[in-house]
């Protein structure tokens, strides 16, 4: 026999009501406990049937592209990374300087497929939309017209909560990058911004500068790339050596257009 | 359970798990299957079509990602994926301070209704688990069903509902714990 105060307890379980901890120490419960396990389970499952309560909708078929995208971005990825760091390629270069190739690479095969960038929304763009639908921006509207503004991704688990927005004005040759929910960057490191301009020869990735990040994780910088662009297509932020350095070199951590 | 339930589930478990291992076809299986459900609640919670998009396309992202991490045996995939579904919705309506607003309005103002028949499986068994659960929410007293309604769409808790309803704490957990598990009760005599 369960009695009520349990029953209340699987009850907030059920519908999310919990705290992370509370939750936890509840979860704990439940595995020594199965007669409370199994009502809590039966519980969440009837919560959860209350979603076909909701009006009948689809979807725009549209949307399924954009789910889809990303994940098929994602495996195209991979495929170039694995098939760049296969041992059985022939003649591969073994300079220190081809280190720095294998996140460009992922660079690369991202822009191959620069439709999959337009990946969930992060955290970031949430709050943009947020700010825009306070009116904040709406004084700035004309000029926003002339700015891109990129949402960046995490390319690694250990900076999927990370969020990133640049907004840059081409005409001005100057932009602004936000960050937030970064780790700190490891002693001796720091994050740079890069810009990626399909229109420079080389196709180098021109620097925009240390992004340093505050103990909360955030970070808010005016930046001017150090070389002129003509048309940045990405922004991606990497890891280097503290202060920064000219040519980028170190693992790229978020990337997005 | 049915047959068929079972049927289903054990299959949607199995998507999982090859959506884990990097399968793009069952990823694009598993949303054909729980995309209009699960859209469908989440604009009933943000009221929002733009922004439901959004949180559709946020949560299947959090699957693809997380997939590895359901567990059978605590949850039907369903369930497991409104959950997360719901959370995002959740995040979406504390970050926008609009909660107020979304528990009032009345799902019928919907625009987008669904029109025209479809018939393929997942849209029948869908039709099927829509009418199971209004059905079996319709035996359940109005003043429950409201409580739950506040809990589930809406995202507050035991005691934002209390100073909602402008009613005692403990009456608005025995409406919500007596309505839960009638609807329990009647989903199981349902199937």
């Amino acid at each position: 026999m369960i009695d009520e105060d349990k029953q209340d307890l699987a009850v907030e379980y059920a519908f999310g009501m919990m705290d992370h901890a509370r939750e936890r120490a509840f979860e704990e419960e439940l595995k020594a406990n199965e007669e409370l396990r199994a009502f809590a389970m039966e519980l969440r499952e009837s919560a959860a049937a209350l979603a076909h309560d909701a009006p009948a909708l689809r979807p725009p078929p549209e949307l399924r592209e954009r789910v889809l995208a990303p994940v098929r971005g994602e495996l195209a990825v991979a495929a170039a990374v694995a098939a760049a760091a296969s041992p059985a390629k022939p003649e591969a270069p073994k300079e220190t300087s081809s280190l720095g190739f294998l996140p460009w690479g992922i660079a690369a095969a991202l822009a191959i497929t620069s439709g999959a960038l337009w990946m969930q929304l992060s955290a970031l763009k949430a709050e943009a939309l947020f700010l825009r639908d306070e009116g904040i921006r709406l004084r700035a509207q004309d000029v926003l017209k002339q700015m891109k503004i990129a949402t960046l991704t995490a390319q690694t688990e250990a900076f999927a909560k990370a969020g990133a927005v640049v907004v840059w004005d081409e005409s001005k040759q100057r932009g602004v990058i936000k960050l937030s929910n970064f780790p700190p960057a490891a002693s001796g490191k720091d994050y740079q911004l890069w810009v990626i301009d399909s229109k420079k020869q080389d196709g180098a990735p021109v620097s925009g500068g240390v992004v340093p990040v505050d103990a909360d994780g955030v970070a808010r910088v005016s930046f001017k790339p150090d070389k002129p662009v003509r048309k940045a297509d990405k922004f991606a932020i990497s890891i280097e050596q503290e202060g920064g350095v000219p040519k980028a070199a170190g693992p790229i951590v978020l990337v997005g257009d | 359970m049915s047959a068929t339930k079972d049927a289903d589930r054990q299959l949607e478990a199995e998507l999982l798990g090859r959506i884990a291992s990097g399968e793009e076809a069952a990823f694009a299986t598993l949303y054909d299957r729980f995309s209009p459900g699960l859209f469908s609640l989440v604009m009933k919670m943000v009221q929002d079509e733009k922004e439901a998009q959004d949180v559709l396309q946020e949560g299947f992202s959090h699957i693809w990602r997380r997939a590895s991490t359901y567990d059978a045996t605590r949850s039907s995939a369903f369930t497991w994926a409104v959950m997360i579904f719901r959370n995002k919705a959740i995040d979406r309506l504390r970050i926008r301070q609009r909660q107020q607003r979304t528990v009032d309005r009345v799902t019928e103002e919907f625009a987008h209704v669904a029109d025209g028949a479809d018939h393929t499986t997942e849209a029948v068994d869908m039709r099927e688990d829509c009418a199971r659960v209004r059905s079996a929410l319709g035996e359940i007293p109005g003043e429950q069903k409201a409580a739950i309604e506040l809990a589930f769409f809406g995202g507050l808790t035991h005691e934002q509902i209390a100073a909602k309803l402008d009613t005692p704490l403990g009456t608005v957990k025995a409406r919500i714990r007596r309505g839960l598990l009638k609807l329990r009760d009647c989903l199981k005599e349902a199937v």
